[in-house]
């Protein structure tokens, strides 16, 4: 982990502005648009050299794509990202697809994320003999290396991905990442998938190589036990939006927005003398993100909803703890809000 | 088609697939490739066994028919429609030529026709599928309402009016039946590329920068191979009986070559029908091993790379 | 559901426009021209291209399309090469023959295949179940001009039950036994063709059904088998086998002009093959669209079939 106090000095390797990613819905006999599904819908946020950020929420609320749009995979439809202070989104041409490579990702599923016709050796050798890493004749040391670097053998390289089990896959997944050398890895819930004791494993080797190879992540998950274990902060987002970033013990000790003290709530604490007494259960379903209605998302299953809520959007506001919520000074309600 | 089937991606079970280091070192010893395990399922599918092996013993007979014929196929005889004797086993036809040794020839003749046209509109089929199927939007569009056009009209009433354009000839034949063919192929290539390209291995490539090409024909066309096969196959069974058809209606293959279909063409009269059963009987059987070979090896594939019988 | 069936109707015109153009092209590349057809044979070929002037034969591609369309909407498919009859009068004469040989094959195909695919599928592996799967790649790989022959051979020439062709015995005028016995053979080689493609079909069907877990549940509600399999089974893989029918209308009519050939039936096969014989183009073309747009009617009709059996489909 990086000393929090140095954090704030460095420039941030990823800045995110206002980012949105949307699709539209076609219908009826032209196919024509008849409205958009916002899955990201105006996100920032930074990232600084060799931290870790967590993005949490509940499925559907935008955060893979987050990851899928700053690796190229879904388009933005706004917003800015600067990588390494270049423009990705607007840039294009060779230059753009090198900087890009600088920006891998590992997927949840290890079972679809492995070419099943390749052996480990072809997967691992493909990005680096394409952009020439480097010289051909020392490739094949190389997936040695990054075999070695994940904490697999190098007899494993002559075989089929059907041969591992899901935690053996996703560090082959982890050593193709790593194949360009990237600086920032998007890690999409790369532990969802897996035994609760292969987690750890993974979540440990993940830990190793940040510190090994001064790696930068942003770890998205929807619960937040990997997270916390993980990251230096942590950003949680509700229906497209980030609703509060902090520091991963200020969200955890002093979490300001309803939201997120109902994911706290949700979360298992082993020692009781540390339960929190306080416990928010939301009701209601997620809102359809086709169709929602202006004022704050979370308006409908918010305990602490107030008039204002309903009309108007809150931003994400503050400097060192930023919360996107109306109520969160509003001391009485608040308290009100945690005895229902 | 109705009979959905199921997704191909194997259920999420992280017990299952949980090793331990024993485990490993003991599959490292196996080594067992995924054409081994479908090889093994296929041989354990009889009819299709057989069927290689009828089809293996055809193919040498294409390959070896000057060596194994015991006549000149084009050589007119002095005895017209003779019935089978030691001279001629299978008697002679109406001009005369050896029944027996233009059997022979003639496998050639149906193998040509069915490998080649299946390659033919299997290349042109894979190329409008996979550009189809990857780049999607406008492109997608236009070339599938082609397709719903060409595969509107009925095959053989397309093929027999091209035919009697072009005339009837047994490289006409092959290419026409090649240049029509292709529409199933790229309907079928085109779906299994627009559910590949949104597997996560296509997209990892994607990130890495690998380029579309590449990523169409190393990734996701290789994951086509398997139904793309079992369609070829029984293509070319289809293609093989098309071809005798028109040479039974004299709109294929042109004697003195001879092709099973056109052998036939003679019993168009009920005198051959009922006096002279050796010179379309024998042909006609041919056309049916053949034909029941081949499909009985598409069938025995279709089961060996059937992704739903992984276990 | 309406938007459903407009949006297949809109993709269905392009198409069918598409077939128009496709077959103009098809006309277009055959040898001989009608002028060469209709005209005396001792025209100068300054009458020729008079003549050809005339009949706008020297018109742009284009315009000669659009006219060839508007002739088609108005119901002139032009005069046959070769009896010189207008192509829609001899077309109307020979659709009736077709359709009775179709319809009872395709009855009469299904009637075998149904009952023999289902009970292939519960018995699966049974010495019943390697039978039927024998039966049908037999049907499948037998071409029809041989099995065809081989029941002219059998039937009427061995045990002259039968008649060897045609649709009536000449001079009889064709009392109602007559006509039957003329159309069993064609009939029975046609209906072995789809019963032979089918029941595989019926049968993966209903294995696909019998693998549903809310069979498992009708049996542990202790429902006896034979429930099981004839009510909620059944029901669930008949949908798609009835729906999917239009489909087989391609290789039908493929069928259809092998078969109508081989037994002499005077329908629109033989007509095809006649046509072709004698490079009659007009009727050729005449078939191949009315045969293209056949089978678009099937099709449109399938998906429209399937949509309103299966409460799946209408969502997406």
């Amino acid at each position: 982990m990086v000393d929090a106090f140095t954090v704030e000095n460095i420039a941030p390797l990823l800045r995110v502005e206002n980012l949105k990613t949307h699709y539209s819905i076609k219908k009826g006999v032209f196919s024509r648009n008849v409205g958009s599904i916002k899955a990201v819908d105006g996100v920032d946020f930074h990232i600084n050299p060799g931290e870790t950020l967590g993005l949490v929420g509940e499925s559907g609320c935008g955060k893979s794509t987050v990851g899928k749009t700053l690796v190229g995979l879904e388009r933005a439809t706004a917003g800015n990202v600067f990588f390494d202070n270049k423009d990705i989104l607007s840039g294009s041409g060779s230059e753009m697809k090198k900087v890009r490579r600088d920006l891998q990702i590992i997927f949840q599923d290890p079972y679809s994320s492995l070419n099943p016709r390749k052996r480990v050796k072809d997967i691992l050798e493909e990005p680096i003999r394409v952009h020439r890493i480097v010289e051909p004749q020392l490739v094949s040391k190389r997936v040695d290396e990054l075999l070695e670097l994940v904490g697999l053998p190098r007899a494993f390289k002559n075989r089929y991905p059907h041969e591992f089990s899901g935690g053996q896959r996703q560090r082959i997944g982890i050593a193709r990442a790593l194949s360009l050398n990237p600086k920032l890895i998007i890690c999409d819930e790369p532990v969802s998938a897996l035994d609760v004791s292969i987690q750890a494993q993974i979540l440990n080797l993940l830990k190793d190589l940040q510190k090994e190879l001064n790696l930068t992540f942003l770890f998205i998950a929807h619960g937040l036990g990997a997270v916390k274990y993980i990251s230096d902060r942590i950003a949680v987002m509700y229906l497209g939006k980030i609703v509060e970033i902090a520091k991963t013990e200020e969200i955890f000790m002093n979490p300001q927005h309803p939201y997120t003290k109902a994911l706290l709530s949700a979360y298992p604490i082993p020692n009781p003398e540390l339960r929190s007494k306080e416990r928010i259960i939301i009701s209601g379903d997620v809102p359809n993100p086709s169709n929602l209605q202006k004022g704050c998302n979370f308006y409908s299953r918010c305990p602490l909803a107030k008039s204002i809520c309903r009309d108007e959007e809150p931003l994400l506001k503050g400097e060192k703890h930023p919360v996107a919520c109306f109520a969160v000074n509003d001391e009485k309600k608040w308290n009100a809000g945690i005895r229902l | 088609m109705p009979v959905v089937e199921t997704k191909k991606r194997k259920e999420l079970n992280p017990n299952q697939h949980q090793h331990d280091k024993q485990e490993i070192l003991h599959n490292l010893e196996k080594e067992e490739s995924y054409f081994r395990i479908i090889a093994k399922r296929f041989l354990n599918h009889k009819l299709a066994v057989i069927g290689l092996i009828v089809l293996f013993l055809i193919m040498l007979v294409a390959i070896f028919a000057p060596f194994i014929a015991t006549k000149d196929p084009y050589q007119i005889n002095a005895a017209f429609g003779a019935p089978p004797s030691a001279e001629y086993w299978l008697g002679t036809d109406l001009v005369g030529r050896d029944v027996f040794s233009r059997i022979l020839y003639a496998s050639r003749v149906s193998l040509m026709v069915g490998f080649g046209s299946v390659l033919i509109y299997t290349v042109i089929g894979t190329i409008i599928g996979a550009v189809s199927g990857y780049f999607g939007g406008r492109v997608d569009m236009i070339f599938m309402r082609i397709t719903d056009v060409f595969m509107s009209f009925p095959q053989l009433m397309v093929i027999l009016v091209v035919v009697s354009i072009f005339g009837p000839s047994l490289l006409n034949i092959i290419v026409i039946l090649g240049v029509l063919g292709w529409p199933s192929v790229a309907r079928l290539v085109r779906g299994s590329v627009l559910s590949l390209k949104e597997v996560d291995f296509v997209k990892s490539a994607v990130v890495l920068g690998i380029s579309t090409p590449r990523i169409l024909f190393s990734h996701i066309l290789p994951n086509v191979m398997a139904p793309l096969l079992v369609h070829a196959t029984f293509g070319i069974a289809a293609a093989i009986i098309i071809e005798a058809s028109l040479s039974y209606l004299g709109m294929g293959v042109q004697p003195p070559i001879s092709s099973w279909g056109n052998m036939l063409t003679d019993a168009q009269s009920i005198t051959v029908i009922s006096s002279q059963p050796w010179l379309w009987i024998p042909p006609g059987i041919m056309i049916v091993i053949t034909v029941l070979a081949i499909n009985f090896v598409g069938d025995g594939l279709r089961d060996a790379l059937d992704p739903k019988m992984t276990n | 559901m309406a938007s459903y069936i407009m949006r297949r109707l809109l993709i269905a015109i392009p198409v069918l426009i598409g077939v128009t153009i496709f077959n103009f092209i098809i006309i277009n590349m055959a040898p001989g021209n009608p002028v060469e057809m209709f005209v005396n044979p001792d025209a100068t070929p300054a009458q020729i291209e008079l003549e050809k002037e005339r009949m706008g034969l020297n018109d742009p591609m284009v315009i000669q399309y659009f006219r060839w369309m508007n002739s088609l909407l108005h119901g002139d498919l032009g005069y046959s090469y070769s009896t010189y009859e207008p192509v829609t009068q001899v077309l109307l004469e020979r659709m009736g023959p077709t359709l009775l040989l179709m319809g009872l094959a395709l009855f009469f195909g299904l009637l075998i295949a149904i009952p023999i695919g289902i009970l292939s599928a519960t018995k699966q592996y049974s010495k019943l179940d390697y039978a039927t799967t024998g039966f049908s790649f037999l049907g499948i790989s037998i071409p029809h001009f041989f099995l065809g022959l081989g029941a002219i051979y059998i039937f009427s020439v061995q045990l002259q039950l039968l008649p060897t062709g045609g649709m009536m015995t000449l001079g009889s005028g064709g009392g109602f036994v007559d006509r039957v016995e003329h159309l069993i053979l064609p009939v029975f080689v046609l209906a072995t063709g789809i019963a032979g493609k089918k029941i595989r079909y019926v049968r993966a069907s209903m294995l696909d059904v019998l693998g549903q877990d809310y069979l498992r549940t009708a049996r542990a509600k202790g429902l006896r088998e034979f429930v099981v399999t004839n009510k909620h089974a059944l029901k669930n893989a008949l949908i798609p086998i009835i729906t999917v029918i239009g489909l087989e209308i391609p290789l039908l009519i493929g069928g259809a002009v092998i078969t109508e050939q081989v037994f002499q039936w005077p329908g629109m096969g033989l007509l095809t093959i006649q046509s072709i014989m004698s490079r009659d183009y007009p009727t050729l073309m005449a078939i191949n669209l009315l045969t293209a747009v056949i089978v678009l009617v099937a099709n449109f009709a399938t998906d429209i079939l399937y949509s309103v059996a299966d409460p799946r489909i209408k969502n997406n």
